[in-house]
Formats: structure tokens, C-alpha cells, sequence
């Protein structure tokens, strides 16, 4: 986009063809020995001088700095302040700010666009600002920045550029989207049993810790009746201690080594379902969680679901870079070792079995591990074995569209 | 600076070092301290004359000497003092803690706890105690040399940096050299030898020397590069926290002290160089968190910086 | 207002400006210039305001071409000047063109070149100072219109949705003949991309940069540029000594000067206000200015034949190349003053056999300001400038030492001197040319030898006074004779038989000075009164801030000169012309020229002295700009003043014999011509070698600058604190490889040496870093007995160190 993408003191194209117009007419005033060509070629020295010293000497009194959330949900609309100070002496005017923003980890590495904003006047010590609007459509760790800033003030024949080093992160987390209730009886389909044997102590549960929407197998007596009322929709009260949330999430960021873009968009399927678990269990807190994702790099996260516990995973699963990779095996082989409660879910973007013995080999082989593995869930989504239970971030925004 | 008062100087230097052997480093430090009207933390293992020194300068000098052993168990009022009910006169009656005294030793001031020890402090930066309300001047010359392990830490309460920043200079002692070690022996037949000591100097004479401390003279380009070396400290890498300002006024005042025992009337860069790291190592803190080889690692990097700022000429 | 509206705006100012600079110089046809002007102005109205009328961009190619094929037309009959104007003329078409389609950055590049070639075009036309103010108002708005220009690129670069529109424009549909208002496009509603970044314009752009900080901005720039024109143009070397010919601009108009007189012609006459030249009277010892009294004639040709065939006072005059030989040294006691003509670069030169006639005040001397190529035809009386051929070098400005007569008399009276070795007699070339001006048709104009006879009967003269009877025919024409001076000689009056000199005198007695002078000649001739018509300028506006006649062809004059034999010539001035004299006598009743010195004193008339002046200036120093002028004008002063008290150091002579033998020996011959094409281009070269210099300069000052100062700064500290013998040590030791480290405190660096030391060196040594220590930290001032104690030690130093030199290594 711009092509002049040097540092420091550059002519530009129109500059060019201006020399090349005043050279034309300095050869032909020569030749014909006519002055007044003469004078006209002298006149259009002045401009270029000028120009190039006030290019000079704007740029490096200006100190620029950027503003902007350290993380946003792909598809959501962020904004990013650019601000500019000038300590020089006299306004410096028509600056031009290129920012590029470059993904750096995540499915789209080296993706990257840059924008252009415009400053009319930086007067002295008077800060300017101004904002442009980004929207990632993709998850990942991207780079915003270096700045580059750049003046061809006032005549637009010599310009300027200066490449100003501010760095900003930027976490792009997955889309969320929304879990259907089958979702939820996948993960506590045994635990009715463990639900309803609770039942049986009645209001008697463990200290009260809030409210959230009602569940399957939450009895009746947990009910809030008020808020219900209020909210038309069932919420329960919640206790401390309850552990029936504990889950563990396995992704599996596999694609072929030239992967198809079916391929692809499962993976981004398998990884927003984790997000939205998150942000899931993130709403009722209090709950034991273990991540991990197999890609080009494998990541694991084990705590308790906090706010800070979001920002990591989330960070996880933006970086999730998909490969053929081979780590799925040791991922789960940790999984069931460190998370020692409740489902294991497995997603999988390709077709995957967990009867099969050759790629779970050190989890097959571990006899202590292996008796955990009824716990485990393997979702694939080459299979189609998601649809029902996960509704994609960019329907449901498509859907609010619509409506 | 009239000479008497250096040579005063010396002779205090003289009889510290006849007890304290092979350790001229450590008591010159001492000096400067004193000097410079401040305070002093010794650290290191028990048993190298931690508390010897600070005995033998109390000794060499006339006037007031206090030991406080710190442990877990002592209370603020049981250093400064506390205010008693005196039923004959039916008045409450100030009795002055041990603090009261020219020289005070802290012994194991780590142990005791936080409380206790910020009592200390206080009474260090502002060279008085308060007391009820009432406020009671500390006798000058005062000086903390407050001695701790820092190889223990079961039950001890580390000082905190902010409260660090109250001592001048923090050195370690370190094992004397084997020829030292065997004058040691021989001095030690006959019994203690800081108890031979008498003073050299009144604390009339300390309180001169250090109003002339204060005289001694600074040139522009020596300020330029007492403050390099306190910048240097804030822009490195290695280094959380650079010096303070109070880092830099310390290291001014401990340059001109060492000048003084030299018997110089102007600072030369030598003295901040050489002080630099013991003044500064203790008020910085490092990047990363390094647990036992913090000291050693911190003295590194400020004389490795210490090393770098260029010395004016 | 926006951003977009003032660059319409300025965009049409700057074309009307160009269309002006055009009209400035094509006199002949001013509608033209003007319908571009109101062209300009309409069409912001009409395409850029209204948006009522657009031409879409096909039409506007089909317009052009016509326009470019209607102007071929014109093209290619003409001669230089005339393909010229077609040019200029093609211009204004395409330039109406392009104002009214909707503008786009690709139009508002179209018109702003078009504009400068209008520009270039116009400087070819028109010569006049009136282009240079024309060109600063040009200049203004052309930075003007670059700097909104400017912005409005960067503002369509960085906002989508200007950009959206501004492509709109662009990629108009090929077949709408008429746009109308065209709707925004919006096509960015999905986005497909990944990463989708968007910028909006700050809200103060138009405000900013409508304000007047613009304003002063764009001044600004204009007071640089103008200076840095200035500079350029007199600091760049020309490379030729030659004038623009003027072949570009328009030919001489048919009026004024002539080499020859006819009297065939009849109707008005214009009055030309065309400049010929500019003449200065300066004395030659002090240079200032001097007016003279009585008004100069400036000789420039000399007629002595009348042709009755076509009516026309002709030369037939053989080159005497005795006589034309260069002008004689002025005599020794008559006081003289120095003649300084600029010619108009537009006038064109009559040839003569000699060369190119040259206009003066008769008789010419030279002094060493003379240009030794003025030759001087002594026989006939006139000046040429030698060349080969028509198209040799023209002169613009000549000098010549003429003599200071404020005397009436003396001023009409020209001396006839005689080649012939006794000077009182005349030799026989003089002679013979006197016989031929006596020649006369006896047995024509009888009619004028009739009234001839009468004047001088008539007139109370002695007959056989030449003298006399040459002054009575003279108070004949201008007093007695009832003649009037008319420009303008109607047709219906003359009578076609007879010979218009004839007609003149007899019948209707008016006509202009070409008739007096003509009938005057003939009618000497008929009294054997040898006698010759002059043809040059009488008098010119005088200049009152330049000091200079302003003569333009309306002062065109003919007058007469009579030969009158010494024994003729009033007793008082008889012994200074031996072989008699040339009497000047101007028939021609006076009343044409005195209007000019009537207004004097006005502030219209001071204005136009001044405007005049200016348009000198112009001339001089701008269309004639040359490399001797150049080289005279500029660089002298500028070397005299500036070098020359720098010293022979930098003596701009040897500079230059410096250069032409550094480029001689490398090959190329820079010859005598020191502006030759080769300084041109070394110029070129040494500016674009200045401008690498300076950046690389600027680089390395940024890479460098910090560490060099700090060791200038530490130069001057140790000169400062009296600390150099410290330096002196320091330095020493370096040499030995022995390198105090930045860290280092002096003792540090010192006490690190004691290994490699001797012992008598670190004795040495250590005084001198105390020393040092002292005088540098204490403040302490060493006395001379310490400073030579430290000599000592240093030799001592020295002494070790060589001997470390010299000791066996191991």
C-alpha cells in the first residue's frame, strides 16, 4: 500500500515527476539559452527545498502512542487510539500514521493490514488523537504496530518517513458461541445419579455462593423462585463446593499437511466450542478446569476457573496454530493424569477414535490411566458430531442480523 | 578542614583496627558511616566480629553504648522506652530505652518482629522517638550498626527494601585471611581485647567532624557523574528498581565522608566508585527473583554498572 | 469550506493565472485568454459546485482530440511565432477541457501540467517584466494549489470512503454522455477479509486547512521560493556567452527605423511605443549619471541618394575600408562622456556592410570599456557592430566615449576629417564623396528648384554662405514655410503625378520627418550644398530613476546634415574644423517630442520611470542573462567581495586554473570558455554531490555526532581545567598501548599499569595523577615550580617508556 516503505527522507513519484519536468526545463532553457525558462526552472527549486526541510524536521519532535484493548473476540469491532504529541516548537501538520496489524500466532501467521490515519494538525503540546476501527475476523496472537509515521508536508514531493517502534499485543480470543442444553447432559449425563442422590440433603448443600440458570438434574429446591419470576427463566441458587462442573477439555488441532478448508473451519469449529466452554464455566465459576490444546505447539492450563484462568485459555486456544501434528496422545495421557475430576472431553477436528490403540498408545499402555478412560468423551467433528450441540458465534450474530 | 580533626580521624581508625584485624575495608565503611551521621548493616554469618566492630568503635569513642539483642519476643517499648506511672508523684515518668546511646548495636535485627523493628527505624530516620505523643531527641552523634544472618530464615522477618533504604551502607564482614585469623588467635589469649580500648574521640569532636564532612567540596563534574552511575541504575535492564534520590544524597554523603578520612577537602571520583556498590546494592532491587544468590547477583550488576559510566576526567 | 472545494477553486485561479500569462504575451488575440478565464470561473460553479454539467471522460478525449486537430491547423502554416501561439491556443482548449469534467486526482494532474506548459509556452511570447509579476502571482497560486493538491491526495488515500467516491469519478460508465449527480457507490457492505482496518478523517482537516496558518505556510514557501529562484538563477553557470536570438519571440513591427526612407507609402503611421534601447550618460572617471541639455540625436544610418524611381532616399555607399576602422581614441583635452546603450533583445539590427548598424551619438571614441569589434565608418558616419553575416552576434549593450558639447553650436557641427597627411586639406576619397552628395537630377523638380530659389532669395543671407543659406532653408521648415508635422499623410490630398518630396513641399506642406528631412536634402543639394540624410532617434523619455533615455521607435527622426567648408563656419569655431564641417540641420517643426518632458514630476510619470526602469532590469538581468553578464554582474562582485578578502588561500583564479587543470588532465579541455557546458553540468553535479555530502553528513553526525563532541567537550575540558599535562600522560601511555578505560578512575587506570611499569615510571606517574587529582577535583592551581616538577616527571616517563621500547621482550 505505501509504497515508499524506507526510512528517513524519500522523494516521491510526484516528487520525481516534478524533477523530471523541472530537469526537462532547465536542458531546454539551456539549449535555447532562455533565461525566462531559466527562471521558471529556479522557481521550482524552491519548493522542493522547502519541502524536503520541513519533511525533516517534523517528525522526530512528534511522540506517538497507541491505545487499545490487550484482547477482543474475533468478529468484534475494536478500537484503537493512535495519539500524538509534538514537542517541537511549531505545529507540524498532515502526518500520516500506518498501522499494521500482523498475526503472529494462530491459524493465519503472517496475515497482516495496515491502515492509514490522518492527523491534520499536531500543534504544540497540544495532544491530537484519533481512533480507527479494526475487526479481526480470525482468532490469534497478533502484533499491532510498528507505527509509521510519515509527512510529505506541504507539497507532497519529498517525504518523510519514520518507523516508530511501539509494539502492541493484541489477543484475538475464538468466536463464542453458544452450547446447546445437549451439550450440558453430555457433560453430566452420569452425574444424575451424583445429582440426585444430592437431592436427598435438601437445602443442606454447602454454603450459599449465587445464582445461575437452571440445569438438568438441579433439583427443585434450588430453585429462586424470585429471580425466576423476575427473569422468566429458571435460576437456581448455587452452593460452594459443587464440583459437578469439573471438566476437561482436549483440543485437537489436527489438518492434513495440505489442509483442505473443510479442514480448516473444523479446527476453528473444535476451538470455538472450547472458547465457549470457557466462557462457559467462567460464568458459573468455582469449578476445577484443565485445557489443553494439541497444534504445532502443545499447551495445557490447569486451575480453577477464574477470570485470570479465562484470559490464559482464551490466550491458548487464540494461539492454537493447527498441524499435522502427532502430541494428541501424550496431551490426553496428561489430561486424565492431571485432571483428576470429571468428563474428559475430546475434540477433534478429524476422524478419531479413541479405541484406537496406535494413536493412544501410552495412554492404552498406562495401566493406571487406562482405567480412567471411560471418562472420556471423543467429539469429532469430521464426523458431524458436533452440530447438535454447539451453535457457531457467527450464526447467532448472523441470526440477531437478520432479526 | 583543620588537620587536627583529621588526624583525630586517624587515631580512631588506628584503634579500631587493633581489634578489628585484617579488616580495614570494613572499618573504614564504619567510619564513613559515622561520618556521614548515619547507619550501618552488617551482614553475614555469626562468629566473623559482626558485633565486634560495633563495639570497638563504641569503645573508641566517648559516649554511650547499647547492645540490643533482637528477638522474636521484643517489643518497640522495650527499645525506646515506655512511660511509667510513678505512684509517689502520681505522674507518669518516661523511662528511655536502651536506645537512648551514641551507639547502638542491633544485633540479629532480622529476627525480631516488624513492629519492633520499624520502631528502629523510625527512631534512625528522624533521630528521635515518640513516645505517647511526646517526642524525645535521640542524642547525637547517633548510630545504628544493626548486624544480621542472612542465611537464616526460618523465623526471621526480612527487612523490607523501603526500610533498607534507612542504612548508609550495607557490607558483608567475610572470613578474615589466614594471617589475620592467627593475630586473632594471639590477641584473644588474654582475654577480649576491645575491652582494652579507650576513647580517642569526644562526641563533641564526632559532631565537628561531621558538620566538616558536610564542607567538603564537590565538583559540577563529579555531581554529573554520581548521578550517571544513579541513572545507570534506573536504565539497565538488569534492575526492577534503579537507586532512589535518597540513594544519590547517601552516596554524595558517604563520597565526602571517605574524603574526609583521607584527609582530603574535595571529592575525587574514586570515592563515589568505590563506595557505589555498598551504598547502592541494597536499595535496588533485580529482575527475576533470585533467592540465595540475590546479594552476590545484585553487588554484581551495580558494580558491573558502576563499571560502565564513564569517569569523568 | 472543504478541502476538495478550495483546491477546485485554486485549480481555476491557477488556470486563469496561466491563461493570463498566455494573453499576456499573444497581443493579437485576446478572446481567447479571456473566455479561459471565465471558463475557469464557471466551470467551479457549473461542474464542481452545481454539479449541474459534467463532461463525461470519453467526450472530454473527443473534445481534446478536436481541439488538437482544430489547433493543427493553425500549426502548421505558421512560422516559429505563430506555432507558438497555436501551441499556447491548444493549450486554453484542452484546458476548458478538462475543467469541465468532474474532477479527479489523474484531471487535477492533466490541468496542473497543462498549466505549467501554458507557463512555459507564455515565457516564450512574452519577454516583458509584466510575465515576471504575472509569474509571482502564479507562483502563489501554483504553491497553493500543490499544497491543497496535497492534501486532498492524502486525504483520498487514507479515507475509504473518499476514496470510493473519488474511484467512482474515475471509472466512470464509457457511454453516459452527461453525468449527472453520480450517488456515492457503496460497495464495502461485506467484508470477506480477515483483518479489517478503518480510519476516518479527523474532524478539524477543512478547518485546519482552510485557516490562515495555511495562509502563512503557503507564504512561507513563497519568500523561500523566491529567494532560492533568485540564487538559482544567478549562481547557475550559463553555458554560453550568446543571447537568446529572439527567434521565438515576434517579429519587428513595421514602424519606426528604417535603413531607408520611401515616400510611396501612404496612410497612418503608427506610433510605436516598442522600446529600441536604453541610453545612459555616465562621465568615465566618476560614473554617475549626467543629462545632457539639448536632446541627444542618436545617429544611425546616413542615406545619400534619392531615387526618383521609387521615391526613396536610399544608400548606395561602397565600403571605404580605410575609413571603417575601429573607433579612434578620444583626443586628449576635450572632455568626454561615457555612452552606455542597452538594446531591446527585440530590435532588430540593420545590416550594414560592417555588420549590424550600431545607434550612437556622433562622433564615437573608445576607451578600454569599449568593445574593440565597434567599427567606425568615418567617411559616412555611423557605427556597426562587425559581423560575418545577419546572423552573427548581436550586441545587447555597447559603450562608447562620445565628447560633452552642452553647446549649442558645437553640438551641430561635426567635424570632416581629412585622411590626407596635411589634415587642413581634403584627400581626394573625401572628395569625391562630397561631389556625390552635391549630385542632382537637373531637370527634375523643377518645381522645388523654384521654391528653393525663392527661399534663399527671400531670406537676408549672404548667397555664397553656405552656412547661411543651409540655416535659412532650415528656418524655412520649421518657422517661415507654414509646414506642419503630421503622422498621418491622407492619400486624397497628394497629388500622384508629382514626386512626393515635391508634393510635400509645394502643395499641402504637412507631412512627418522623413518628408522635411527628404525635401531639406534635396533642396540643399539644388544650392551645391553636399548634403545627407540621418536616420536615427531624436531625443527619448529620460528616465529619471535610471537615468537613462528610454528611446522607442516612435522617436524615430531623420534630419540632415550639410557640409560647410571652413571659410563658411561662424569665426568663432572656424579653427577647430580646418576642412570644414558637417552641420546637423533638423527641418522638422519642433512640438512632437516635448509632451514627454511636460508631465515630468507627476507620480503617474515617476511610476512609469519606474515601471520602465523595472522592465530594464528585467531585461538586463534576466531575459539577457548570459554567462559574461553573469560573469561580469555576479560572480566579480561576489569574488571581489567574499574571496578575494579570504586570502590568496582561496584566490578564485587559481580555483579556477586549479579546476581546468584537474579536468585537462583527465581529458576534458575546459578551453577559455570558463562557463562552458562542462561547468553547467560539473554545477548539476556538484549539487547533487553537495546534497550527498550533506545526508551523509547528517548521518554521520547522528551516528557519530554524540561520541565526537564528547571528546571535543573533553578536549576543551582538559584546556580548561590547565589539566593537559594529564592528557599529555594519558596520551603517552596510549601510544604504548596502554588505554584508560572509560570506567577507569585515574588511579584505577594507574595502579592496573604497575605490572607493566617500572618502578622510576610509577614513581613518575603518580605525582602527575595527584597533580592532576588536585587541580581538577580540588580546584587547586598548580605553581610553575610543580608544572615543571611534572615536565620533569614526564620526561622521566618518556625516558622508561622508550627504554621499555628497547628492553628485550619476553
Amino acid at each position: 500500500m505505501s509504497f515508499w516503505s524506507r526510512q528517513g527522507s524519500m522523494i516521491t513519484r510526484e516528487g520525481t515527476y516534478y524533477l523530471l519536468v523541472m530537469t526537462f526545463i532547465v536542458v531546454g532553457a539551456m539549449i535555447r539559452n532562455f533565461q525566462l525558462l531559466m527562471v521558471l526552472a529556479c522557481m521550482m527549486v524552491g519548493p522542493l527545498l522547502y519541502n524536503w526541510r520541513v519533511v525533516q524536521g517534523s517528525l522526530r519532535r512528534l511522540k506517538f502512542s497507541r491505545k487499545l484493548s490487550h484482547s477482543v473476540c474475533a468478529g468484534d469491532p475494536l478500537l484503537v487510539e493512535l495519539r500524538v504529541e509534538n514537542s517541537g516548537r511549531g505545529a507540524v501538520y498532515a502526518v500520516v500514521a500506518c498501522d499494521v496489524i500482523e498475526a503472529v500466532d494462530g491459524p493465519k501467521i503472517g496475515e497482516s493490514c495496515d491502515v492509514e490515519v490522518f492527523f491534520a494538525r499536531v500543534r504544540n503540546g497540544i495532544p491530537e488523537s484519533s481512533t480507527y476501527r479494526a475487526r479481526v475476523q480470525h482468532r490469534g496472537r497478533y502484533r499491532v504496530g510498528p507505527l509509521e509515521t510519515s509527512t510529505a508536508f506541504p507539497l507532497g514531493l519529498i517525504r518523510n518517513t519514520l518507523k516508530i517502534g511501539e509494539i502492541d499485543d493484541l489477543i484475538v480470543y475464538p468466536r463464542i458461541g453458544h452450547l446447546t442444553p445437549a451439550w450440558r447432559r453430555l457433560i453430566q449425563d452420569d452425574r444424575s445419579g451424583y445429582a440426585a442422590s444430592r437431592r436427598t440433603h435438601g437445602l443442606h448443600e454447602g454454603d450459599f455462593y449465587g445464582l445461575r440458570e437452571w440445569r438438568t438434574g438441579d433439583p427443585k429446591q434450588w430453585i429462586h423462585w424470585r429471580t425466576t419470576a423476575k427473569r422468566n427463566q429458571l435460576v437456581v441458587r448455587q452452593f460452594e463446593k459443587q464440583s459437578e462442573q469439573d471438566v476437561t477439555i482436549i483440543v485437537d488441532a489436527w489438518v492434513s499437511p495440505q489442509p483442505t478448508p473443510q479442514e480448516e473451519a473444523s479446527v476453528e469449529r473444535i476451538v470455538s466450542i472450547a472458547a465457549s466452554v470457557v466462557a462457559d464455566l467462567s460464568a458459573v465459576g468455582g469449578c476445577q478446569m484443565y485445557l489443553a490444546c494439541a497444534g504445532a505447539k502443545t499447551k495445557s492450563l490447569h486451575g480453577s476457573v477464574s477470570q485470570a484462568f479465562v484470559h490464559e485459555a482464551m490466550t491458548i486456544l487464540a494461539e492454537v496454530t493447527p498441524a499435522p501434528h502427532k502430541s494428541i496422545d501424550g496431551c490426553l495421557l496428561d489430561a486424565l493424569r492431571v485432571g483428576r475430576t470429571g468428563k474428559v472431553v475430546l475434540l477433534s477436528s478429524r476422524n478419531l477414535e479413541l479405541s484406537d490403540t496406535n494413536t493412544f498408545q501410552e495412554v492404552w499402555n498406562d495401566h493406571k490411566v487406562r482405567s480412567e478412560i471411560g471418562r472420556v468423551i471423543c467429539l469429532s467433528d469430521a464426523r458431524d458430531e458436533l452440530t447438535n450441540l454447539f451453535v457457531d458465534g457467527a450464526q447467532i450474530s448472523g441470526a440477531k442480523e437478520s432479526s | 578542614m583543620p588537620a587536627e580533626l583529621t588526624s583525630l580521624v586517624a587515631e580512631l581508625e588506628n584503634s579500631i583496627s587493633r581489634v578489628v584485624l585484617g579488616k580495614s575495608e570494613v572499618v573504614r565503611k564504619c567510619l564513613i558511616t559515622l561520618l556521614a551521621g548515619e547507619h550501618l548493616l552488617l551482614e553475614d554469618v555469626p562468629g566473623v566480629g559482626k558485633t565486634l566492630v560495633g563495639k570497638a568503635l563504641a569503645r573508641s569513642l566517648d559516649g554511650d553504648f547499647c547492645r540490643l539483642q533482637f528477638t522474636p519476643d521484643l517489643l518497640p517499648s522495650d527499645i525506646v522506652g515506655s512511660n511509667v506511672f510513678n505512684t509517689k508523684t502520681h505522674e507518669f515518668v518516661f523511662h528511655r530505652g536502651p536506645i537512648f546511646a551514641n551507639i547502638v548495636i542491633a544485633d540479629e535485627i532480622n529476627r525480631t518482629s516488624p513492629r519492633t523493628q520499624s520502631a528502629l527505624l523510625e527512631a534512625m530516620s528522624d533521630n528521635q522517638v515518640s513516645v505517647d505523643g511526646v517526642t524525645h531527641d535521640l542524642p547525637t552523634p547517633f548510630m545504628v550498626i544493626a548486624t544480621q544472618n542472612p542465611f537464616e530464615f526460618e523465623g526471621t522477618y526480612p527487612l523490607p527494601e523501603s526500610q533498607l533504604d534507612r542504612f548508609l551502607m550495607r557490607i558483608s564482614m567475610g572470613y578474615p585471611d589466614r594471617a589475620a585469623e592467627r593475630q586473632i588467635l594471639e590477641s584473644h589469649r588474654r582475654g577480649e581485647p576491645v575491652t582494652e580500648l579507650t576513647p580517642v574521640l569526644h562526641s563533641d569532636q564526632i559532631k565537628q567532624l561531621q558538620a566538616a564532612v558536610r564542607e567538603i567540596e564537590m565538583n559540577d563534574s563529579i555531581h554529573e557523574y554520581l548521578l550517571d552511575i544513579i541513572e545507570a541504575t534506573r536504565d539497565t535492564d538488569d534492575l526492577q528498581v534503579g537507586a532512589s534520590t535518597r540513594a544519590a544524597i547517601s552516596l554524595y554523603r558517604a563520597a565526602q565522608s571517605l574524603a574526609m578520612i583521607e584527609g582530603r577537602e574535595f571529592v575525587v571520583p574514586d570515592d563515589v566508585k568505590q563506595l557505589a556498590v555498598s551504598v547502592l546494592a541494597h536499595r535496588v532491587i533485580p529482575k527475576g527473583y533470585l533467592h540465595a544468590g540475590q546479594r552476590e547477583a545484585v553487588e554484581t550488576i551495580v558494580s558491573r554498572i558502576v563499571d560502565e559510566v564513564a569517569v569523568p576526567t | 469550506m472543504k478541502v476538495e472545494r478550495l483546491l477546485q477553486i485554486s485549480v481555476a485561479v491557477l488556470a486563469a493565472l496561466g491563461a493570463m500569462l498566455l494573453g499576456g504575451g499573444e497581443t493579437d488575440d485576446a478572446a481567447l485568454p479571456i473566455a479561459a478565464v471565465l471558463a475557469a470561473f464557471i466551470s467551479v460553479y457549473v461542474t464542481d459546485i452545481q454539479r449541474w454539467f459534467s463532461l463525461n471522460r470519453n467526450l472530454a478525449n473527443v473534445a481534446a482530440l478536436l481541439a488538437v486537430a482544430f489547433s493543427i491547423s493553425d500549426f502548421w502554416p505558421g512560422n516559429s511565432t505563430e506555432k507558438l501561439q497555436a501551441i499556447a491556443k491548444l493549450l486554453i482548449y484542452l484546458q476548458i477541457v478538462l475543467l469541465f469534467q468532474r474532477k479527479s486526482t489523474r484531471v487535477y494532474w492533466h490541468l496542473c501540467v497543462l498549466s505549467l506548459l501554458q507557463v512555459v509556452v507564455a515565457a516564450a511570447l512574452n519577454l516583458n517584466v509584466s510575465f515576471g509579476f504575472m509569474l509571482v502571482a502564479y507562483m502563489l497560486a501554483a504553491l497553493t494549489t500543490l499544497s491543497l493538491f496535497f492534501i486532498y491526495r492524502e486525504t483520498v488515500r487514507v479515507d475509504p470512503i473518499l476514496k470510493a467516491e473519488h474511484d467512482a469519478i474515475d471509472n466512470r460508465p464509457v457511454f453516459a454522455l452527461f453525468g449527472s449527480r453520480d450517488e456515492a457507490g457503496d460497495g464495502g457492505g461485506v467484508m470477506t477479509e480477515a483483518v479489517l482496518l478503518e480510519s476516518r478523517l479527523p474532524k478539524n482537516l477543512a478547518t485546519v486547512f482552510s485557516s490562515w496558518q495555511m495562509f502563512v505556510q503557503v507564504c512561507k514557501l513563497g519568500i523561500v521560493t523566491l529567494i532560492a529562484t533568485v540564487v538559482c538563477f544567478y549562481a547557475f553557470p550559463r553555458p554560453s556567452r550568446d543571447q537568446w536570438g529572439g527567434g521565438l519571440a515576434g517579429g519587428l513591427r513595421e514602424t519606426g527605423f528604417k535603413d531607408q526612407i520611401s515616400f510611396d507609402r501612404m496612410g497612418r503611421i503608427l506610433q510605436s511605443d516598442e522600446m529600441v534601447m536604453r541610453v545612459a550618460f555616465r562621465s568615465p572617471v566618476t560614473d554617475t549619471p549626467k543629462e545632457s541639455p539639448l536632446e541627444p540625436y542618436f545617429r544611425g544610418t546616413v542615406l545619400n541618394r534619392y531615387q526618383i524611381q521609387t521615391s526613396s532616399w536610399i544608400t548606395t555607399y561602397s565600403p571605404d575600408d580605410e575609413g571603417a576602422t575601429q573607433l579612434p581614441a578620444a583626443p586628449p583635452n576635450v572632455e568626454m562622456v561615457r555612452q552606455l546603450v542597452v538594446l531591446n533583445p527585440r530590435t532588430r539590427l540593420v545590416q550594414t556592410a560592417h555588420g549590424h548598424l550600431l545607434f550612437s551619438v556622433y562622433p564615437a571614441y573608445r576607451d578600454q570599456l569599449t568593445s574593440s569589434e565597434i567599427i567606425d565608418d568615418r567617411l559616412a558616419g555611423f557605427l556597426s557592430f562587425a559581423a560575418s553575416d545577419a546572423l552573427g552576434a548581436k550586441p545587447s549593450q555597447y559603450n562608447v566615449l562620445i565628447p560633452w558639447r552642452p553647446a549649442e553650436l558645437e553640438n551641430r557641427l561635426l567635424a570632416l576629417e581629412s585622411r590626407d597627411e596635411d589634415k587642413t586639406k581634403l584627400d581626394w576619397r573625401t572628395k569625391s564623396y562630397l561631389d556625390s552628395l552635391e549630385k542632382v537630377e537637373v531637370f527634375a523638380f523643377g518645381e522645388l528648384q523654384q521654391t528653393t530659389r525663392n527661399v534663399v532669395e527671400s531670406a537676408n543671407v549672404d548667397q555664397k554662405n553656405d552656412f547661411e543659406v543651409a540655416q535659412a532653408i532650415e528656418r524655412f521648415f520649421t518657422d517661415e514655410g507654414g509646414f506642419s508635422y503630421t503622422l498621418e499623410i491622407d492619400p486624397r490630398v497628394r497629388d500622384p503625378n508629382l514626386d512626393p518630396l515635391e508634393d510635400f513641399l509645394v502643395n499641402h506642406r504637412s507631412g512627418h520627418c522623413e518628408y522635411f528631412a527628404g525635401a531639406m536634402a534635396l533642396m540643399l543639394r539644388y544650392q551645391r550644398i553636399p548634403s545627407r540624410i540621418v536616420v536615427g532617434y531624436k531625443g527619448g523619455e529620460y528616465n529619471s530613476v535610471g537615468n537613462y533615455y528610454a528611446v522607442k521607435q516612435m522617436h524615430a527622426h531623420a534630419w540632415v546634415e550639410a557640409y560647410i567648408p571652413q571659410k563658411d563656419l561662424p569665426e568663432s569655431v572656424r579653427e577647430n574644423y580646418p576642412t570644414g564641417a558637417w552641420l546637423r540641420l533638423d527641418p522638422t517643426p519642433s512640438g512632437e517630442t516635448e509632451v514627454v518632458y511636460e508631465e515630468k514630476g507627476g507620480m503617474l510619470s515617476k511610476a512609469l520611470d519606474w515601471f520602465d526602469y523595472l522592465e530594464l532590469m528585467w531585461r538586463d538581468y534576466v531575459v539577457e542573462m548570459n554567462s559574461e553578464r553573469q560573469e561580469n554582474a555576479i560572480y566579480k562582485p561576489f569574488a571581489d567581495r567574499i574571496w578575494r578578502p579570504l586570502g590568496d588561500w582561496f584566490n578564485y583564479e587559481e580555483w579556477r586554473l586549479w579546476v581546468k587543470e584537474k579536468a585537462a588532465s583527465v581529458g576534458v579541455d575546459i578551453e577559455g570558455e570558463w562557463f562552458s557546458w562542462y561547468m553547467s553540468l560539473l554545477t548539476i553535479f556538484c549539487t547533487i554531490a553537495g546534497f550527498g555530502i550533506y545526508q551523509s553528513s547528517r548521518w554521520f553526525i547522528r551516528r557519530f555526532g554524540q561520541p565526537l563532541w564528547r571528546w571535543v567537550r573533553r578536549q576543551l575540558h582538559f584546556n580548561r581545567h590547565g589539566v593537559t599535562f594529564y592528557l599529555q600522560l594519558e596520551r603517552r601511555l596510549a601510544r604504548r598501548g596502554m588505554r584508560r578505560a572509560p570506567g577507569q578512575t585515574p588511579y584505577e587506570f594507574v595502579d592496573s599499569l604497575r605490572a607493566r611499569l617500572t618502578p622510576v615510571a610509577m614513581d613518575a606517574i603518580a605525582p602527575v595523577v595527584e597533580a592532576y587529582y588536585r587541580v581538577r577535583f580540588g580546584g587547586a592551581v598548580l605553581s610553575e615550580e610543580a608544572l615543571s616538577g611534572i615536565e620533569d616527571r614526564l620526561t622521566t616517563l618518556q625516558v622508561e617508556l622508550d627504554q621499555l621500547d628497547r628492553s628485550p621482550r619476553f
